[in-house]
């Protein structure tokens, strides 16, 4: 915990996430065999939002 | 892709840029302006109640017909004929094995008309890979098949995608049938819960897919391919990125004039979105935070929600004993 200009603020790197982790919007873990998703939604490396690194 | 001779004399001629950008943007009004186009408005303007069951009727009898599309292909192969820089004026969808166009889209659909190339589906078939995954858009597809290509589909189903979908009961996909695609054949493929894998095609394929954007998925899924079992999932619409992308960089930024906006996200139909938002309110203003984590902590509708919350509630408790009665 810290404190910054008179306000709390918690470390949010310390506060724990969720167990379903979420990628960004039209990114995949794995390359998709060959179906819907290729066919609509352009498919990336999987990008997990976190808040890591300096803050 | 162009080189040489071709590129180099266009690239120094700017009445033929200017001539090149005209002949898009005449292409882009005609189409906007065409009965076909006018159609698919009034269609969609029509729908008293657009759940994904009255839009997936309309779009249905829209691609009865499909000779709308392949006259608009004709024209675009025309134009890029005649002009090689020729660029047709709709956003794209792109990946390895497809290349498509988006040719309508509004607030309840988009319409993209596009090929799945035969050659880079045997690449992508026969190249040495990683892990490759069965995907579960999420969303709700109609896909009707202009020129099947004698594709062979493999259908895949999986538990339903839920709003409070959790990694720890995604449990696995399964095989639910196989069978040779006709020209013409109109499918729905509901992304919640159904999934297809293009396993072999003859000739290219040649399709229209219209995306539903009533009664989406929260996320989009992914099995693995050899196991079935769940190996991750993405949010199936972008605004959810986009918000968990912003307020991360308010937060970053310690604009804490943005704490009231922030909040508003709490009320998010994504849980993913909620409880990343609660972090960065934490980040930002601990105090203000309490009530809403407190809130959190017994009432968010998804249940890994509600055991952070609690979580983050004790460790604050243990940390600072008479910080939540302050709050």
């Amino acid at each position: 915990m810290t404190h910054s200009r008179k306000t709390l603020r918690l470390d949010v790197d310390a506060l724990p996430e969720l167990d379903t982790k979420v990628a960004v919007s039209g990114s995949t873990r794995q390359q998709e065999v060959g179906g819907g998703i290729c066919l609509g939604i352009a498919a990336g490396i999987a990008v997990y939002i976190g808040t890591s690194g300096p803050s | 892709m162009i080189f040489g001779q071709a590129l180099s004399e266009w690239t120094f001629d700017r009445r033929r840029h200017r001539q090149t950008e005209k002949d898009i943007a005449n292409f882009a009004d005609q189409w906007n302006l065409s009965p076909t186009h006018r159609r698919i408005a009034a269609a969609m303007a029509a729908i008293a109640n657009p759940d994904a069951e009255q839009v997936a009727d309309a779009v249905r009898e829209l691609f009865d017909d499909d000779g709308w599309a392949v006259s608009l292909i004709d024209s675009l192969a025309a134009e890029m004929q005649r002009d090689p820089f020729f660029v047709p004026p709709f956003r794209h969808l792109n990946s390895d094995v497809h290349q498509g166009l988006i040719v309508y889209e509004d607030e309840l659909v988009s319409i993209a008309a596009g090929v799945s190339g035969v050659a880079q589906l045997a690449t992508k078939k026969s190249a040495p890979r990683g892990a490759t995954s069965i995907g579960f858009s999420g969303q709700i597809s109609l896909i009707k098949f202009i020129r099947a290509g004698e594709a062979r589909l493999s259908f895949w189903e999986a538990p339903r995608i839920e709003a409070d979908f959790s990694a720890a009961e995604a449990g696995a996909c399964a095989r639910v049938a196989e069978r040779v695609m006709t020209n013409g054949e109109t499918i729905l493929v509901d992304g919640r819960y159904e999934s297809f894998v293009i396993e072999h095609a003859k000739t290219n394929i040649v399709l229209l897919q219209a995306t539903l954007k009533s009664d989406q998925a929260p996320l989009s899924v992914e099995y693995d391919s050899a196991s079935h079992r769940f190996v991750g999932c993405s949010a199936a619409d972008d605004s959810a990125s986009r918000i968990q992308m912003i307020t991360t960089l308010l937060r970053k930024l310690d604009c804490d004039a943005a704490f009231p906006v922030m909040v508003a996200f709490l009320d998010n139909p994504n849980f993913f979105v909620r409880w990343h938002v609660m972090r960065e309110l934490l980040g930002l203003d601990l105090l203000a935070a309490l009530p809403h984590l407190e809130r959190m902590a017994t009432s968010d509708r998804h249940k890994e929600n509600r055991r952070l919350a609690r979580e983050v509630l004790a460790s604050i408790k243990a940390d600072q004993p008479g910080l939540s009665r302050a709050a």
